[in-house]
């Protein structure tokens, strides 16, 4: 690609994800949102954070499966999303070192 | 929801934009790892430094940006440019969706700079704290701001580091942080009962439909059956339940 071309697709790529982040805030501007509605929005939510992670920990090694679930731990037992995330890291890198 | 935000808008304020700030920065070390990977796979592709930095900074969506690494060596891939960057980012319009009516409230200026920073992390934190009763714009801006900054520098420094970082990445766990830091997000999601049925589905349709669909639809998919399963048990709840 040259020069040129990747300004534009640069210029592309930006425009279209910006529209993407957009869409939704419009798409729903005057709805006053109902009970169904909120639970439909929630369990989308769960099922896009479910969606991201489900993937990554089912082609990792036993490890990084491993890790998910102590993150899972660590987070019901304590709330604190930075400790449940590094307890899980330096519990891969241990079992990777094994 | 509809609220005027024609004379004034609800706040946008420092203090705002710093507890987002603070909230955002345990994450940080996260995202400027996976933007660390970008850098060194930008590079890997062949571009240039100031694209792949360019790109970062513009465009701040992970996947979308990998996948158009596959894309760069075409002389003009503009329409598999277009669907790719669509169908990876359209989860974007759910987390736009669910911002909505909470966004009314402020004024055009702010909101349309708070749109631009909308992604996964800042979503998640926001949603999160609108919960709780945030009710300042500049919450999602400095959340915006702590991912744009550790994006855009991880993308810098993998781009100098180039390929020496790759096994680091593994050797030390790392690898594990994006989608452990995802998990421990829904932690505070578990609805019980109500959560079961769509969780597994969900998880079922992401982990399968990579198969069959193209690259970012399985996560489309599996929201959509996530949110049917979930409107569908909402309706049979008695009508107070929240």
């Amino acid at each position: 690609m040259t020069s040129t071309a990747a300004i534009g697709a640069l210029i592309v790529m930006a425009t279209v994800t910006y529209l993407t982040r957009l869409s939704g805030v419009w798409a729903l501007k005057n709805t006053t949102p109902s009970t169904r509605l909120t639970a439909t929005l929630d369990a989308i939510t769960a099922s896009v954070l479910v969606a991201i992670a489900a993937p990554a920990a089912y082609d990792g090694d036993p490890a990084a499966r491993m890790a998910t679930v102590v993150a899972v731990i660590v987070m019901a037992t304590t709330r604190k999303p930075l400790l449940a995330v590094s307890t899980a890291v330096i519990f891969t890198a241990a079992i990777r070192a094994l | 929801m509809t609220v005027s935000s024609s004379t004034s808008g609800g706040p946008c304020t420092l203090a705002g934009w710093k507890s987002g700030a603070l909230a955002i920065a345990p994450i940080t070390p996260v995202i400027a790892t996976f933007g660390m990977s970008f850098g060194v796979a930008a590079t890997d592709a062949g571009l240039p430094a100031w694209t792949a930095t360019a790109m970062s900074a513009t465009v701040m969506a992970g996947g979308a940006q990998f996948a158009a690494l596959e894309l760069w060596h075409q002389p003009s891939p503009w329409l598999p440019l277009v669907l790719t960057v669509l169908a990876i980012n359209s989860r974007h319009f759910l987390f736009g969706a669910t911002l909505s009516g909470w966004l009314q409230q402020f004024r055009p200026r702010s909101r349309r700079l708070a749109v631009a920073v909308i992604s996964d992390p800042s979503w998640a934190l926001t949603d999160a704290a609108i919960r709780e009763g945030q009710q300042d714009i500049g919450y999602l801006l400095g959340c915006g701001t702590g991912l744009w900054v550790s994006w855009v520098g991880g993308t810098i420094a993998g781009i100098a580091a180039g390929d020496l970082l790759a096994e680091q990445i593994d050797t030390f766990g790392l690898d594990t942080l994006l989608f452990t830091y995802f998990a421990t997000l829904l932690v505070p999601r578990w609805a019980g009962r109500a959560s079961v049925a769509p969780w597994i589905v969900a998880g079922a349709v992401a982990v399968y439909g990579r198969d069959v669909l193209p690259d970012g639809w399985n996560v489309i998919a599996a929201a959509a059956c996530g949110g049917l399963i979930g409107a569908v048990t909402a309706t049979r709840r008695t009508p107070n339940t929240p």
